[in-house]
């Protein structure tokens, strides 16, 4: 599954470690993520979509 | 890239792990060679069993690190857990069938060790198949 994180944490001029303290997970966890190797869980899903103040649909698309 | 504090959490979160595991290990050889040593000691039945005590708080360690992960790292050390089981299983059964044959007999208290070191070899295997950059 694609995803925007990292277009979003830059507008944001966020580090990966920073949004990674937002969310409660690892730096590596938001690097896996941001590059595709993981899917993040439903509630981190929405966790992701609440810290940036979009929508799932908005974040995540499927491939 | 070099994360002191990732290494000091990290530390912190994997002592409650290797503390007892190393004193397990410490007292299996100990116990093995003093029962070996001494057959008809008063209190072998203790001695032989005492690897279990830091054992058991290796395993209360494991439990209360996992529930402390987040999903991914979870999800890495569990996909570790399947490796190190089924290679740990193949081992043991394939021994199973060649000990007839005159291959030596293995302590069945060796086997955890090899689970462990199986553990972590499945964990950082995971782990590149993850964190790949």
């Amino acid at each position: 599954m694609k995803n925007k994180i990292k277009v979003l944490r830059a507008e944001k001029n966020w580090s990966q470690a920073e949004l990674a303290k937002e969310l409660g997970v690892s730096r590596q966890t938001v690097n896996a993520i941001e590059n595709g190797k993981y899917d993040p869980s439903l509630p981190l899903a929405f966790k992701i979509s609440a810290v940036f103040k979009l929508t799932i649909e908005e974040i995540f698309l499927s491939e | 890239m070099f994360d002191l504090q990732r290494i000091k959490e990290r530390s912190k979160l994997l002592r409650p792990i290797f503390v007892p595991l190393i004193l397990y290990i410490g007292l299996l050889v100990f116990s093995s060679n003093w029962v070996e040593g001494n057959p008809d000691g008063p209190n072998n039945f203790w001695i032989a069993l005492s690897p279990m005590l830091p054992g058991i708080f290796f395993g209360l360690g494991v439990v209360k690190a996992i529930s402390r992960l987040d999903e991914l790292e979870r999800k890495i050390r569990l996909e570790g857990m399947a490796f190190s089981f089924m290679i740990t299983l193949l081992l043991v059964v394939s021994f199973g069938l060649v000990e007839p044959l005159g291959f030596p007999r293995i302590n069945s208290a060796y086997i955890a060790g090899v689970m462990v070191v199986l553990w972590l070899i499945g964990k950082l295997w995971a782990m590149r198949k993850y964190h790949e950059e």
